[in-house]
């Protein structure tokens, strides 16, 4: 055999031999044991998951407004009245109960508990608590459904987010949006199934790939990165010099040479990879149309506020994130950094809120305007919560708050949620909780369910065994579904 | 009474002895037929005796705790056969002390069927104690499946339209929870619960079931502090919340022994409780969940496809269908829409939006007689299209915005019983408009701008 020839060498006698004998008497013990496993492995197709739901679904689609860097509930949504008096007095141990604490601030001498930093009132019919901060969210009170009783494993950014983004605090799992990809596939062939958006030139914790990534599954469901500026999507046009028939030709060709390495080999990865040579193609097209806004009249730009003409900022990108959503993507995601308020809680928050507030409450009211909350479902929330006590001073004006993985607030909005609605609560110090608690993988498992998959069956066998988004956990949250 | 359980619970003690000695003398039985243990021959008699004693004495124990109560079948079959160990180990000591002749070959045959007994006895005994399917819960599945007790029939999800309150909700948790002394043999009290007759009736003291709640016996006395002595029940599992709820919902909607469950108000509390306990879905359910309809052909599918429809079935293994143009190329030219007659009876989501679509393809739309949702927002039709959408009687969203649609056509909704929303901005309607639909139609959302 010459060394030219190792691609044949895939199969040596020695080979053969092996893997007809022990391969064939494998599969035929595993057939005894679960008939249903030989006929399941042939029926999945080539790219991977079935392109239906499971049960009839309440929305088609998903905006998550994700808040990098954990908001405080205290200061926004979960409101404590009775902690202002208690402001400057220690946190009890029967409500701490010896929770471990990150490193900034486990060597505090003492945890003295801090009062709500905003002013609240209720609003709508529901009487929803919300913050003087979020004047635009508590407009449309009556349109979202709060969970107060989030809780995650994780005390800090990058497990935490790795946690809620993949059901593992450990880097390798897909993303939820590469779970939908995966299962529902995409509506419009021109665009991905999984988008992501992340609010350009923010400071804070780092936001990397992997948490959109497709993890084991085929590479074509990891979220594709929108970027502000001339090229939304890296490395999507043509170089100078090659024009779109030329381009089309290559890609082509390239298929019959990968289709011929597939018939060698019979790797998925190369499906999956001819696949986003021939979506980046189309993108080519349908992407410069997505990101174009300019022809949205005036009166949708005021909704969504002042930044909403600088590319890149959370605005703008909501914006987008609707006319993703009008084009059929399935999961688009946004990502906006900064709200990890250890220090100058005071001085800070009001920026992020003012950032935020207005568009994404303008995302939602343009959403139901258009018909489209009824099938699309908004979520708006952060990783974890923060601490009821102080970070550093409690007197001083720049104090803080550090990572609080007992309870954090979420809020939905359409897709098949309950409108005006607050699902859990917390004790007097937001720092347990006291009623229908709600896992992360619960969340996850309620997410999927709501988009018609069942968590349990939504499953991708890797490494020996079937893998779900919610390993072996989650429970669907039925309260919260309309 | 209460002595008599205070012995009884030294059942579960002492009956290890006759258990520990039989086996004794079983494995004396087995060891002296070797020459090197001939002399544990001697012992075997006085074991036996020791074991016949402790056999009776834990009957009799038994007996005595039997009056707790326990699942009658289980009990019954525990108590004989205790009875009949006893009475094997008492024929045993008879023959080896040659009160009684047996010979060595049935004095084995005996031994045997009585350990055999033993064996059965004491796994029931265990039963009765921890429940069934004690021993086998944490079985390796194919020790489970082969010897552990059959699953039991979990309640099936029913369809709240066919299932009665009382049969399936309310006689249940009676039956299982009061049922066992209010049967129609014991009718403790003089109480029949098993029954319909039973509970019109009443018991010894009159009726049980009144007006509300708070006034019906039947109520009164689950909810009682549990030490009360008119609490019931007196032992077992006393009523969970669920079960409490449901049955002072039943009573309070008049105790009705055949209505059904759709037909009475449910909070919005209750409602879940039902899903979470008898995981019966109480939420009204979209026409495309009760209806069932033939599949289209495959052929027809891949034709809809080349055309540039996106067709979809709602969900697996349901045939409705999801079609729009979604991610139809820009430019590219529309599909003809009356190609989608062969399918109108399976779409139930349609959505056109966006495309050149005038009041003549509403024809064939409002043929479409399962339609829930349409989306025509963004498209040419006009009010008097709206006339050809009036047929379709299980429409519950219609999206219009950015139409030429005035007061005029929304009014004409105004028959559409189904209908919830209707998605009106960039339209010619106005608020008067919408007012007077809802004059009409007071469930319907009207979106108009926000």
């Amino acid at each position: 055999m010459s060394h030219c020839d190792h691609t044949n060498s895939n199969y040596s006698r020695r080979d053969f031999l092996t893997k007809t004998s022990l391969g064939l008497g494998a599969a035929t013990l595993a057939s005894f044991l679960n008939p249903s496993d030989l006929v399941a492995a042939t029926k999945s197709s080539g790219l991977g998951g079935a392109t239906v739901p499971h049960f009839a679904p309440k929305a088609k689609r998903v905006i998550y407004l994700f808040q990098s860097g954990a908001p405080t509930q205290i200061d926004l949504f979960d409101y404590k009245p009775e902690l202002s008096q208690l402001t400057g007095q220690e946190l009890p141990d029967s409500i701490r109960k010896g929770q471990r604490l990150t490193g900034m601030s486990a060597g505090q001498v003492s945890f003295p508990v801090v009062g709500p930093q905003f002013k609240f009132k209720q609003h709508g019919q529901s009487g929803a608590t919300i913050s003087e901060l979020m004047p635009y969210t508590a407009e449309i009170a009556d349109e979202l459904c709060f969970i107060k009783s989030m809780h995650t494993d994780a005390i800090n950014h990058d497990p935490a987010i790795t946690f809620l983004q993949t059901g593992s605090q450990f880097p390798g799992r897909p993303s939820v949006g590469a779970w939908l990809s995966y299962g529902l596939g995409s509506e419009n062939q021109n665009l991905p199934g999984f988008v992501v958006l992340v609010t350009k030139d923010k400071l804070g914790q780092p936001l990397y790939s992997r948490l959109w990534g497709n993890g084991f599954l085929p590479s074509e469901h990891q979220g594709v990165q929108f970027r502000a500026g001339k090229n939304p999507v890296l490395y999507l046009s043509n170089p100078p010099g090659v024009n779109k028939s030329d381009r089309q030709e290559q890609i082509e060709h390239l298929k019959n040479l990968q289709s011929m390495q597939h018939d060698e080999f019979g790797d998925p990865e190369i499906h999956a990879r001819i696949a986003q040579y021939e979506m980046a193609y189309r993108m080519q097209t349908s992407v410069p149309e997505v990101m174009d806004t300019s022809g949205e009249p005036d009166y949708i730009y005021d909704m969504y506020g002042p930044e909403v003409k600088k590319p890149g900022t959370f605005a703008a990108n909501c914006l987008l994130a609707r006319r993703l959503a009008e084009k059929g993507v399935k999961f688009i995601q946004l990502f906006h950094q900064g709200w990890d308020q250890h220090g100058a809680l005071r001085q800070n928050l009001p920026k992020q809120t003012k950032e935020t507030d207005q568009p994404s409450a303008a995302l939602i009211k343009d959403l139901k305007q258009r018909g489209m909350l009824e099938d699309t479902l908004v979520i708006w929330g952060g990783e974890f919560g923060r601490t009821t006590y102080s970070q550093g001073d409690v007197n001083s004006i720049y104090l803080g708050r550090d990572h609080h993985p007992n309870c954090f607030t979420v809020f939905m909005a359409g897709g098949g949620v309950k409108k005006g609605y607050t699902h859990g609560a917390t004790d007097a110090f937001s720092y347990n909780v006291v009623e229908n608690p709600v896992h992360v993988h619960d969340f996850n498992a309620t997410l999927l369910h709501l988009l018609g998959m069942d968590h349990e069956r939504l499953t991708y066998k890797f490494q020996g065994r079937r893998h779900r988004l919610t390993d072996v956990h989650g429970h669907v949250v039925k309260d919260i579904i309309a | 009474m209460d002595l008599v359980l205070f012995f009884g619970r030294f059942h579960p003690l002492v009956v290890h002895l006759p258990i520990g000695l039989l086996t004794l003398a079983y494995l004396i039985f087995f060891f002296s037929r070797r020459p090197s243990f001939e002399y544990l021959e001697k012992a075997l008699g006085f074991v036996l005796l020791l074991s016949t004693i402790s056999a009776v004495a834990s009957i009799s124990l038994g007996w005595l705790i039997a009056e707790q109560g326990y699942e009658a079948e289980t009990l019954f079959r525990h108590r004989w056969l205790g009875v009949s160990v006893a009475v094997g180990s008492l024929s045993l000591w008879l023959a080896q002390t040659r009160t009684v002749t047996l010979s060595r070959r049935g004095f084995a045959v005996g031994f045997h069927t009585t350990m055999v007994l033993l064996v059965f006895t004491g796994h029931l005994g265990g039963n009765l104690t921890h429940g069934e399917g004690y021993l086998f819960e944490y079985a390796p599945n194919i020790v489970k499946n082969t010897f552990g007790p059959v699953q039991k029939e979990s309640i099936q999800p029913i369809h709240p339209d066919s299932s009665t309150v009382y049969d399936h909700l309310i006689s249940p948790i009676l039956l299982g929870k009061c049922g066992s002394c209010h049967d129609s043999e014991q009718m403790k009290g003089g109480l029949d619960i098993t029954s319909i007759e039973g509970l019109t009736a009443g018991g010894n003291d009159g009726s049980v079931i009144n007006q509300s709640a708070e006034s019906s016996e039947l109520f009164l006395r689950v909810t009682l502090a549990p030490d009360h002595k008119k609490f019931m029940p007196t032992r077992g599992t006393p009523l969970s919340f669920t079960e409490i709820n449901l049955l002072k919902w039943w009573i309070d909607n008049g105790a009705s022994f055949d209505s059904k469950l759709s037909s009475l108000q449910k909070s919005g509390g209750l409602a879940t409780m039902i899903q979470n306990d008898f995981g019966l879905d109480v939420k009204r359910k979209p026409i495309y969940e009760v209806l069932e309809i033939s599949d289209i052909p495959d052929e027809m599918n891949e034709e809809l496809k080349e055309l540039g429809f996106s067709v979809k079935k709602i969900y697996d293994g349901n045939n409705f269908l999801d079609v729009s143009l979604v991610g139809l190329e820009v430019g590219a030219e529309i599909p003809e829409i009356s190609l989608l007659e062969n399918i109108g009876n399976q779409i139930t989501w349609l959505d056109l939006s966006g495309y050149e679509i005038d009041n003549s393809a509403l024809n064939v739309i409002g043929e479409m007689e399962h339609l829930t949702k349409l989306k025509l927002h963004s498209t040419k039709i006009t009010d008097d299209g709206i006339d050809q959408l009036l047929s379709l009687k299980y429409l519950e969203s219609l999206n219009i915005y950015n139409t030429e649609i005035t007061d005029k056509g929304l009014k004409k909704l105004e028959t559409m019983e189904k209908l919830k929303s209707v998605y009106v901005w960039q339209t010619a309607v106005t608020a008067e408009g919408i007012s007077d639909l809802k004059m009409s139609l007071p469930q319907i959302e009207v979106i108009d701008g926000i």
